[in-house]
């Protein structure tokens, strides 16, 4: 077992990845903090279920993900309904795809299934393997992947990214670059 | 709406570009990093030094 010390600074070097996962997961910075809460006082006590020298993140992650899916199911979901609104507010259109800032990310990922934002967050942003992210969600790495292409073509249909060829895909290649670059 | 395991036909029927898929990462990960970079609220320092403190005090104390 971990040194109580060890484990400690684990969770908190943790914490902006677990920050940047609820976030995803809630589209809300208030809730997503909450939740990164619970996460860690469940992981605090989960503490001997926690293999040493096993990747810390992902076993975090999968309390993060177990913990927002009990919630959900407590409170019911609310913006189920909401997507024709959400859709239409956003109105992003091709050329607009390189100012694409992190709200409208965010607005885009709540529109996914919940099965298709969590493999895309875990793969796509997170940076985790299909491997690691199977064992977060509790699936076979296929499953995975095929998640994840689906939600890679939902995302482009609600950002509207799908023709950009047509649309000068240098200059926004270019934006975006800058920006990752930044 | 109803999303069915894409076969390969529907894949080829919907191919999204390599720039889309790229565009599409790209700002994933950015998203994700701009979160991932902030710093830290105090709140949670604070709260593992609350549960360091009171596993020390009722160790006994069920989960």
């Amino acid at each position: 077992m971990t040194a109580p010390a060890d484990f400690k600074t684990d969770l908190l070097g943790a914490i902006p990845n677990l920050r940047a996962f609820a976030l995803s997961l809630t589209g809300a910075g208030d809730r997503a903090d909450d939740l990164v809460q619970e996460t860690l006082v469940k992981a605090w006590h989960k503490q001997a279920s926690f293999q040493p020298g096993t990747n810390i993140k992902a076993w975090l992650f999968t309390i993060l993900r177990n913990e927002f899916y009990s919630q959900m199911r407590k409170k019911g979901r609310e913006v189920s309904d909401a997507e024709g609104t959400l859709t239409e507010a956003m109105a992003t259109h091709p050329d607009q795809m390189g100012k694409l800032d992190l709200a409208d990310m965010q607005r885009a990922l709540q529109m996914l299934p919940d099965d298709q934002r969590e493999a895309i967050i875990l793969i796509g942003a997170s940076g985790m393997s299909y491997e690691e992210a199977a064992k977060v969600c509790g699936c076979a790495t296929g499953t995975v992947k095929s998640r994840v292409s689906r939600a890679r073509t939902r995302l482009a249909e609600i950002l509207d990214v799908e023709d950009s060829n047509e649309y000068g895909p240098d200059s926004v290649a270019t934006q975006v670059l800058a920006r990752a670059l930044g | 709406m109803g999303w069915v395991m894409p076969t390969s036909k529907d894949e080829k029927a919907r191919p999204l570009n390599e720039m889309a898929v790229r565009q599409i990462g790209k700002k994933l990960r950015e998203s994700f990093d701009e979160v991932a970079k902030q710093p830290v609220p105090d709140r949670f320092a604070a709260l593992l030094d609350e549960l360091e403190k009171s596993e020390g005090q009722k160790q006994d104390k069920d989960q």
